[in-house]
């Protein structure tokens, strides 16, 4: 009985490891999609100037959009002037802060002429690479770390049970 | 719809009026609301307290935003222009900081502190007296010229016009309509936004030397309505289009038909007599009165 409670506490364990090394991933993942809707975001606007409820759309049919849930979370957030923040339980991968920046660059969207416009996108594009090369060094530097800690806390568990 | 565009703060006051006779609203910033009622200008108050509704700088901006559904790059075209058409045919007239501005037209207008929003009114069948005289059974259509000062309702006019000239004993003119300021048919999206007419071709934003020159080689019109004849480059596309055997129906700014003759470069209208009525509106006693009509040879026909 008691082995079977530590093969199940291992097996706990190294779920909770891989959930937590997903959430790494997904934030990872996230960024990269979300610079590339800035990109396409300034394409669109330079050349065509279409409104933002077209440009989503257009953006989640032409593009294999994976974090549809979110850029709809987003948009919504755009749209509905209402709206005071995004929804922490959609956008759960990201930190308070990290929301709170999306939150100002999207609460200014839309807000100016072409040629300005044009400019925060091209800014927030910088800041984007610079966010998702250190979002890949932290999910680097801790993937493997993260995964091998929480077995071993299941190891530690199961050794004291025993 | 109108409601859409404005602020919770402003709609609340709002409600206490009737939307049918507000033809304007002005927003200033830090000064209070002001409505065109009934065509007289009056601050907004609040019914409890009757103090009057301040613009804030936050106010603006919503409006700004809810016009251009959150995204104001896509109507810089209009901005530079120093207007804003919002869903439902309403006019937005903006003003604000001209930025790199030449002698004529701006890039752009940044820091927008004042709008003039512009409450369209569809008066269907407004112009009917007036479209006695442009279209008999016998000579078919006129060309003719809408004289009147600003804010008399020449645009109303002219959009009935379209829109009865549609419909006439079922024959179908091909009507174009040269909508320089997107005031006539407030297209929205490639949409018209106001009634003008089933076959009316509609070339919005273009200046009238172009879409004139280019309607009639292209689209082949019957007939061309356009509004607000200001330049001399807008009179002789008039001439032009009238030599080619194409009618056209006109509005411009002026008090009274001598007024224009003054008008150097516009005055060439009268002298090439190429309208054949001119009608003279007025808001003395009533928003759109006709109070005068005049033949080809500028001689009252009717007073």
């Amino acid at each position: 009985m008691v082995y079977v409670g530590c093969v199940l506490i291992i097996v706990l364990s190294s779920v909770v490891g891989r959930g937590l090394v997903k959430l790494f991933i997904t934030r990872d993942k996230f960024y990269k999609e979300l610079k590339l809707f800035v990109g396409y975001a300034k394409t669109e606007i330079e050349f065509s100037q279409i409104k933002l409820t077209e440009l989503f759309d257009k953006f989640f049919e032409e593009k294999q959009v994976e974090f549809l849930k979110e850029f709809q979370e987003i948009k919504n957030y755009l749209m509905q002037n209402e709206k005071k923040c995004l929804d922490n339980k959609i956008l759960y991968f990201l930190k308070r802060e990290e929301r709170r920046n999306i939150e100002v660059f999207f609460r200014g969207f839309g807000t100016k002429g072409v040629s300005e416009e044009i400019g925060q996108l091209e800014k927030y594009q910088e800041e984007l690479k610079r966010k998702i090369n250190e979002v890949e060094s932290i999910r680097r530097t801790n993937e493997g770390l993260i995964y091998k800690l929480s077995l071993a806390v299941g190891v530690v568990v199961c050794i004291l049970i025993a | 719809m109108i409601y859409r565009l404005l602020p919770q703060e402003i709609n609340n006051t709002l409600i206490n009026y009737d939307m049918k006779k507000i033809q304007e609203i002005r927003l200033r910033r830090n000064a209070p609301v002001v409505i065109n009622y009934q065509g007289k200008n009056c601050v907004l108050k609040r019914m409890s307290g009757g103090e009057p509704v301040f613009v804030t700088k936050e106010m603006i901006e919503y409006v700004l935003k809810r016009a251009t559904e959150n995204s104001l790059y896509a109507y810089n075209n209009q901005i530079k222009q120093g207007f804003i058409t919002a869903r439902g045919g309403i006019r937005l007239g903006i003003a604000g900081e001209s930025v790199n501005s030449d002698k004529f037209m701006p890039t752009t207008i940044k820091n927008i502190n004042s709008i003039n929003i512009r409450v369209p009114h569809e008066v269907k069948d407004c112009s009917a007296f007036v479209f006695n005289y442009i279209y008999s059974k016998d000579y078919g259509i006129k060309n003719s010229l809408i004289i009147s000062p600003p804010g008399a309702g020449k645009t109303t006019y002219l959009r009935d016009i379209a829109r009865k000239i549609s419909g006439i004993e079922d024959k179908v003119f091909n009507t174009l309509l040269v909508d320089e300021r997107f005031e006539l048919a407030s297209t929205l999206d490639g949409e018209p936004m106001l009634d003008v007419g089933m076959y009316t071709d509609i070339v919005s934003g273009a200046s009238k030397e172009f879409a004139f020159s280019n309607g009639i080689r292209v689209l082949r019109p019957d007939i061309i309505i356009t509004d607000e004849l200001m330049s001399e480059a807008d009179v002789d596309a008039c001439i032009n289009a009238v030599n080619s055997g194409v009618k056209v129906i006109a509005s411009i700014h002026a008090n009274s038909i001598s007024e224009l003759k003054e008008r150097q470069g516009i005055n060439k209208i009268l002298t090439a007599r190429c309208f054949e009525r001119y009608f003279l509106l007025s808001n003395k006693n009533k928003v759109g009165e006709c109070i005068s009509v005049y033949d080809e040879n500028h001689k009252c026909i009717y007073f």
